[in-house]
Protein backbone atom coordinates (compact mmCIF):
# COMPACT_ATOMS: atom_id res chain seq x y z
CA UNK A 1 0.00 0.00 0.00
CA UNK A 2 1.00 3.69 -1.13
CA UNK A 3 1.30 6.05 1.49
CA UNK A 4 -0.25 9.35 1.66
CA UNK A 5 0.60 12.95 2.95
CA UNK A 6 -1.16 14.20 5.48
CA UNK A 7 -1.98 18.06 5.50
CA UNK A 8 0.62 20.89 5.75
CA UNK A 9 -1.10 22.33 7.64
CA UNK A 10 -0.11 19.57 10.79
CA UNK A 11 3.59 18.76 9.33
CA UNK A 12 5.31 21.64 11.67
CA UNK A 13 3.82 19.75 14.48
CA UNK A 14 4.60 15.74 13.73
CA UNK A 15 8.09 16.96 12.09
CA UNK A 16 9.48 20.04 12.84
CA UNK A 17 11.55 19.23 15.96
CA UNK A 18 12.91 16.19 14.41
CA UNK A 19 13.79 18.33 11.13
CA UNK A 20 15.16 20.78 13.07
CA UNK A 21 17.32 18.33 15.41
CA UNK A 22 18.62 16.80 12.66
CA UNK A 23 19.44 20.41 11.19
CA UNK A 24 20.76 21.36 13.79
CA UNK A 25 23.29 18.44 14.35
CA UNK A 26 24.48 19.14 11.26
CA UNK A 27 24.66 23.11 11.20
CA UNK A 28 24.71 23.70 14.46
CA UNK A 29 23.83 27.04 14.59
CA UNK A 30 19.73 27.81 15.59
CA UNK A 31 18.77 30.23 12.88
CA UNK A 32 20.33 28.07 9.93
CA UNK A 33 18.80 25.33 11.38
CA UNK A 34 15.36 27.02 11.59
CA UNK A 35 15.61 28.56 7.96
CA UNK A 36 16.53 25.42 6.32
CA UNK A 37 13.54 23.66 8.18
CA UNK A 38 11.46 26.21 6.74
CA UNK A 39 13.16 25.92 3.51
CA UNK A 40 12.09 22.34 3.44
CA UNK A 41 8.85 22.94 4.62
CA UNK A 42 7.93 25.26 1.72
CA UNK A 43 9.85 22.58 -1.03
CA UNK A 44 7.97 20.29 0.05
CA UNK A 45 4.34 22.06 -0.23
CA UNK A 46 6.08 23.24 -4.07
CA UNK A 47 6.73 19.60 -4.98
CA UNK A 48 4.09 17.81 -2.73
CA UNK A 49 2.44 16.18 -6.09
CA UNK A 50 5.86 14.47 -6.58
CA UNK A 51 5.64 12.24 -3.23
CA UNK A 52 5.20 8.55 -4.78
CA UNK A 53 4.10 7.29 -1.37
CA UNK A 54 7.24 4.81 -1.35
CA UNK A 55 8.78 6.01 1.53
CA UNK A 56 6.89 7.63 4.77
CA UNK A 57 6.44 10.53 4.85
CA UNK A 58 9.24 11.27 7.81
CA UNK A 59 12.04 10.13 5.49
CA UNK A 60 10.48 12.12 2.76
CA UNK A 61 10.89 15.15 4.76
CA UNK A 62 14.36 14.07 5.95
CA UNK A 63 15.13 13.59 2.30
CA UNK A 64 14.35 17.17 1.09
CA UNK A 65 16.32 18.49 4.43
CA UNK A 66 19.08 16.53 3.22
CA UNK A 67 19.33 18.18 0.15
CA UNK A 68 19.17 21.63 1.40
CA UNK A 69 21.69 21.09 4.23
CA UNK A 70 23.99 20.16 1.81
CA UNK A 71 23.29 23.05 -0.22
CA UNK A 72 24.09 25.44 2.20
CA UNK A 73 27.14 24.00 3.73
CA UNK A 74 28.69 24.02 -0.34
CA UNK A 75 27.13 27.94 -0.63
CA UNK A 76 29.69 28.19 2.44
CA UNK A 77 32.57 27.15 0.86
CA UNK A 78 32.25 27.99 -3.10
CA UNK A 79 34.35 31.34 -2.20
CA UNK A 80 36.58 29.93 -0.08
CA UNK A 81 39.97 29.49 -1.44
CA UNK A 82 41.19 26.05 -0.88
CA UNK A 83 43.60 25.54 2.25
CA UNK A 84 46.55 23.36 2.87
CA UNK A 85 46.49 21.52 6.37
CA UNK A 86 49.49 20.32 8.10
CA UNK A 87 49.09 15.72 8.04
CA UNK A 88 47.73 16.42 12.18
CA UNK A 89 50.79 17.45 12.99
CA UNK A 90 49.20 19.84 15.39
CA UNK A 91 46.77 17.78 17.27
CA UNK A 92 49.98 15.19 17.40
CA UNK A 93 52.11 17.79 18.91
CA UNK A 94 49.99 18.83 21.63
CA UNK A 95 49.11 15.28 22.74
CA UNK A 96 52.29 13.27 23.07
CA UNK A 97 55.96 14.74 25.02
CA UNK A 98 57.71 16.87 22.31
CA UNK A 99 61.15 14.86 23.67
CA UNK A 100 60.04 11.26 24.19
CA UNK A 101 57.17 11.29 22.09
CA UNK A 102 55.01 9.43 25.14
CA UNK A 103 51.98 10.84 26.25
CA UNK A 104 51.63 13.86 28.46
CA UNK A 105 50.03 13.17 31.91
CA UNK A 106 47.77 15.42 31.27
CA UNK A 107 46.39 13.90 28.28
CA UNK A 108 47.20 10.00 28.26
CA UNK A 109 43.75 8.91 28.01
CA UNK A 110 41.96 8.04 30.71
CA UNK A 111 39.82 4.59 31.71
CA UNK A 112 36.25 5.12 30.52
CA UNK A 113 33.24 3.41 31.44
CA UNK A 114 32.18 2.19 28.08
CA UNK A 115 28.64 0.54 28.65
CA UNK A 116 27.05 2.11 25.46
CA UNK A 117 23.68 0.75 26.23
CA UNK A 118 23.37 2.74 29.41
CA UNK A 119 25.34 5.96 27.94
CA UNK A 120 21.92 6.02 25.23
CA UNK A 121 20.04 6.07 27.80
CA UNK A 122 21.38 9.43 29.92
CA UNK A 123 20.03 12.13 28.32
CA UNK A 124 22.90 14.77 30.08
CA UNK A 125 25.33 12.39 28.22
CA UNK A 126 23.46 13.54 24.69
CA UNK A 127 23.56 16.80 26.02
CA UNK A 128 27.54 17.09 26.16
CA UNK A 129 27.62 14.91 23.11
CA UNK A 130 25.93 18.25 21.36
CA UNK A 131 27.84 20.39 23.07
CA UNK A 132 31.43 18.67 21.84
CA UNK A 133 30.06 18.49 18.21
CA UNK A 134 29.10 22.37 18.36
CA UNK A 135 32.76 23.33 19.88
CA UNK A 136 34.49 21.63 16.51
CA UNK A 137 36.15 23.81 14.08
CA UNK A 138 33.52 24.58 11.46
CA UNK A 139 34.96 23.17 8.56
CA UNK A 140 36.28 20.21 10.67
CA UNK A 141 32.50 19.71 11.79
CA UNK A 142 30.93 20.39 7.98
CA UNK A 143 33.51 17.20 6.85
CA UNK A 144 32.53 15.23 9.69
CA UNK A 145 28.92 15.61 9.13
CA UNK A 146 28.76 15.19 5.54
CA UNK A 147 31.03 11.75 5.98
CA UNK A 148 29.04 10.23 8.78
CA UNK A 149 25.49 11.70 8.96
CA UNK A 150 25.18 12.28 5.40
CA UNK A 151 27.34 8.98 4.47
CA UNK A 152 28.73 10.83 1.04
CA UNK A 153 31.69 9.04 -0.66
CA UNK A 154 34.77 11.63 -0.05
CA UNK A 155 35.66 12.65 -3.46
CA UNK A 156 31.54 14.30 -3.37
CA UNK A 157 32.64 16.09 0.22
CA UNK A 158 35.79 17.44 -1.41
CA UNK A 159 33.79 18.96 -4.09
CA UNK A 160 31.17 20.36 -1.16
CA UNK A 161 34.04 21.81 0.80
CA UNK A 162 36.12 22.54 -1.87
CA UNK A 163 39.62 20.73 -0.35
CA UNK A 164 41.71 17.78 -1.72
CA UNK A 165 41.05 14.21 -0.24
CA UNK A 166 44.46 14.45 1.95
CA UNK A 167 42.72 17.69 3.80
CA UNK A 168 39.17 16.05 4.53
CA UNK A 169 41.34 12.96 5.84
CA UNK A 170 43.25 15.26 8.29
CA UNK A 171 40.10 16.89 8.95
CA UNK A 172 37.87 14.16 9.84
CA UNK A 173 41.18 12.82 12.47
CA UNK A 174 41.05 16.17 13.81
CA UNK A 175 37.46 16.09 14.09
CA UNK A 176 37.15 12.48 15.63
CA UNK A 177 40.35 13.41 18.03
CA UNK A 178 38.97 16.33 19.43
CA UNK A 179 35.14 14.80 20.28
CA UNK A 180 37.56 12.15 22.18
CA UNK A 181 39.04 14.76 24.18
CA UNK A 182 35.81 16.65 24.57
CA UNK A 183 33.90 13.74 26.08
CA UNK A 184 36.74 12.71 28.46
CA UNK A 185 36.74 16.41 29.90
CA UNK A 186 33.10 16.82 29.81
CA UNK A 187 31.98 13.23 30.66
CA UNK A 188 34.23 10.49 30.85
CA UNK A 189 36.44 12.27 34.05
CA UNK A 190 33.09 13.27 35.55
CA UNK A 191 31.00 11.20 37.96
CA UNK A 192 28.93 10.41 35.68
CA UNK A 193 30.69 8.36 33.15
CA UNK A 194 34.02 7.38 35.40
CA UNK A 195 34.94 3.61 35.31
CA UNK A 196 34.13 2.01 38.50
CA UNK B 1 71.34 3.48 17.71
CA UNK B 2 67.59 3.16 17.27
CA UNK B 3 65.60 0.52 16.92
CA UNK B 4 63.03 0.43 14.52
CA UNK B 5 60.70 -1.85 15.48
CA UNK B 6 60.55 0.10 18.68
CA UNK B 7 57.84 3.19 17.92
CA UNK B 8 57.12 5.90 20.55
CA UNK B 9 53.59 6.72 21.20
CA UNK B 10 53.12 9.61 18.99
CA UNK B 11 55.23 7.52 16.31
CA UNK B 12 52.36 5.10 16.44
CA UNK B 13 49.59 7.16 16.41
CA UNK B 14 50.78 8.93 13.07
CA UNK B 15 51.11 5.66 11.72
CA UNK B 16 47.49 4.22 12.77
CA UNK B 17 46.03 7.49 11.12
CA UNK B 18 48.38 6.76 7.75
CA UNK B 19 46.92 3.64 7.43
CA UNK B 20 43.31 4.30 7.45
CA UNK B 21 44.48 6.25 4.36
CA UNK B 22 46.66 3.98 2.60
CA UNK B 23 48.69 0.72 2.99
CA UNK B 24 51.75 0.77 5.21
CA UNK B 25 54.72 -0.91 4.45
CA UNK B 26 55.42 -4.45 6.48
CA UNK B 27 58.26 -2.94 8.41
CA UNK B 28 55.71 -0.16 9.66
CA UNK B 29 52.63 -2.62 10.08
CA UNK B 30 54.51 -5.01 12.34
CA UNK B 31 56.16 -2.05 14.11
CA UNK B 32 52.15 -0.74 14.85
CA UNK B 33 51.36 -3.97 15.33
CA UNK B 34 53.86 -4.43 18.09
CA UNK B 35 53.66 -1.03 19.79
CA UNK B 36 50.15 -1.70 20.47
CA UNK B 37 50.53 -4.59 21.97
CA UNK B 38 52.84 -3.46 24.65
CA UNK B 39 51.13 0.00 24.73
CA UNK B 40 48.20 0.06 27.14
CA UNK B 41 47.62 3.90 26.70
CA UNK B 42 46.87 3.36 22.91
CA UNK B 43 45.43 0.58 22.89
CA UNK B 44 43.03 2.23 24.64
CA UNK B 45 42.90 5.87 22.96
CA UNK B 46 42.23 4.19 19.81
CA UNK B 47 39.90 2.39 21.24
CA UNK B 48 37.84 5.05 22.36
CA UNK B 49 38.50 7.12 19.38
CA UNK B 50 36.54 3.85 17.38
CA UNK B 51 34.06 4.21 20.55
CA UNK B 52 33.24 7.84 19.81
CA UNK B 53 32.96 7.18 16.08
CA UNK B 54 30.07 4.01 17.25
CA UNK B 55 28.32 6.76 19.67
CA UNK B 56 28.14 9.02 16.83
CA UNK B 57 26.66 6.62 14.67
CA UNK B 58 24.32 5.55 16.84
CA UNK B 59 22.94 9.02 17.70
CA UNK B 60 22.68 10.10 14.26
CA UNK B 61 20.87 6.88 12.85
CA UNK B 62 18.32 7.54 15.45
CA UNK B 63 17.77 11.04 15.67
CA UNK B 64 15.48 10.97 12.47
CA UNK B 65 12.73 8.90 14.75
CA UNK B 66 13.36 8.93 18.05
CA UNK B 67 13.35 11.96 21.13
CA UNK B 68 16.96 11.98 22.00
CA UNK B 69 17.46 13.05 25.41
CA UNK B 70 15.96 16.25 26.15
CA UNK B 71 16.69 16.98 22.33
CA UNK B 72 16.30 20.86 21.24
CA UNK B 73 13.00 21.73 20.18
CA UNK B 74 11.74 24.27 17.69
CA UNK B 75 10.97 27.52 20.02
CA UNK B 76 7.18 28.31 19.87
CA UNK B 77 8.21 31.75 17.51
CA UNK B 78 9.74 30.02 15.27
CA UNK B 79 6.95 27.28 14.73
CA UNK B 80 4.25 29.82 13.86
CA UNK B 81 6.78 31.26 11.32
CA UNK B 82 6.51 27.98 9.44
CA UNK B 83 2.88 27.55 10.03
CA UNK B 84 2.37 30.80 8.53
CA UNK B 85 4.52 30.41 5.49
CA UNK B 86 2.80 26.69 4.57
CA UNK B 87 -0.16 28.63 4.80
CA UNK B 88 0.66 32.22 2.45
CA UNK B 89 1.25 29.71 -0.44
Amino acid sequence: MKNSLSNPSEWVDKHGDALYRYALLQLRNQKTAEEVVQETFVSALQSKDRFEGRSNERSWFIGILKHKIIDHIRKSYRERAAENLDVLGDELETMFDPETGHWRKDTAPTEWNLNADQLLEKKEFWEVLRSCLANLPQKAADAFSLKEIEEMKTEEICKVLNITPTNLWVMLHRARMQLRRCLEVKWFNKKEGRAK
Amino acid sequence: MKIPMMLSCKEAARLFLEAQEHSLSIGEYLALILHRFVCGLCRRYWKQVMFVQNVIRKYTGNIQEADFGSAPLLSIESREKMKNSLKGL
